[in-house]
């Protein structure tokens, strides 16, 4: 993920929360750093009112995030881990991602190495495991 | 031959389906077109072979689909995507 992952985009969650705390917790990051206004949070609890849980992308991951238009500033990405699992209609989920894009094309990179990190089982095992910051920042840095 | 990836927003996991769709192409030496679009514009692409996820697909009505559990499994992506290829190819034959 080189630079788009630093510290401060990491969070490791201890308690057990909700899916929309999750989604808040997660957006916190991306609000500080200006990457993004609040309408952006805003619109992606309407748009999974809209379409379900769609941003359940397997069974440990979901992937909450809106459009350019709905608030993004510039690009960014944020990462939740959760101890406990978080119970996304019936799916338990472990890892909350959010991304903002500016545009249709342009974060292709930053998925590109998002998954070349989570679409490889065992360095997603070892983060779904671990809840340790330096550790997780080090398999999304390093694991690319 | 034109492969389409469907998500909600045409923005993220349709990306990543893409993405693993033309490792697999490329591994597998399969000529196609593929691309990634939202799921309202959808039907405005004409393709062969549409791929989504399983929440998603519940709202399309698109023939010719591919429907995952998991959006970035590049196993179960290539399994079902080289078997529809198959069976596009017999249908031809």
């Amino acid at each position: 993920m080189l630079n788009y992952i630093s510290k401060d985009n990491i969070i490791i969650n201890k308690s057990y929360i909700s899916w929309q705390e999750s989604i808040n917790l997660v957006a916190e990051p991306l609000l500080k750093n200006q990457s993004i206004n609040q309408t952006y949070v805003d619109a992606i609890f309407k748009s999974i009112d809209k379409l379900g849980f769609y941003i359940v992308i397997s069974k440990d991951i979901a992937l909450p995030h809106a459009r350019p238009e709905d608030g993004v500033i510039k690009k960014g990405i944020s990462i939740l881990k959760s101890q406990y699992p978080i119970n996304f209609a019936d799916h338990q989920i472990y890892l909350v991602i959010m991304f903002a894009a500016t545009d249709k094309e342009s974060h292709m990179k930053m998925i590109e190495k998002l998954i070349n990190v989570i679409g490889n089982q065992e360095l997603l095992n070892k983060i779904i495991k671990s809840n340790d910051h330096n550790e997780i920042l080090e398999i999304f840095t390093k694991g690319a | 031959m034109k492969i389409v990836a469907v998500c909600g927003n045409g923005l993220g996991s349709s990306l990543m389906i893409e993405i693993n769709i033309k490792k697999i192409l490329r591994e597998k030496n399969i000529k196609a077109e593929v691309t990634h679009i939202d799921l309202s514009n959808a039907s405005t692409i004409k393709a062969d072979i549409y791929i989504m996820g399983k929440d998603i697909s519940k709202s399309c009505s698109l023939n010719n689909k591919i429907v995952l559990e998991s959006l970035i499994d590049k196993t179960e992506l290539e399994n079902k995507l080289i078997n529809k290829i198959q069976s596009m190819q017999n249908k031809d034959e």
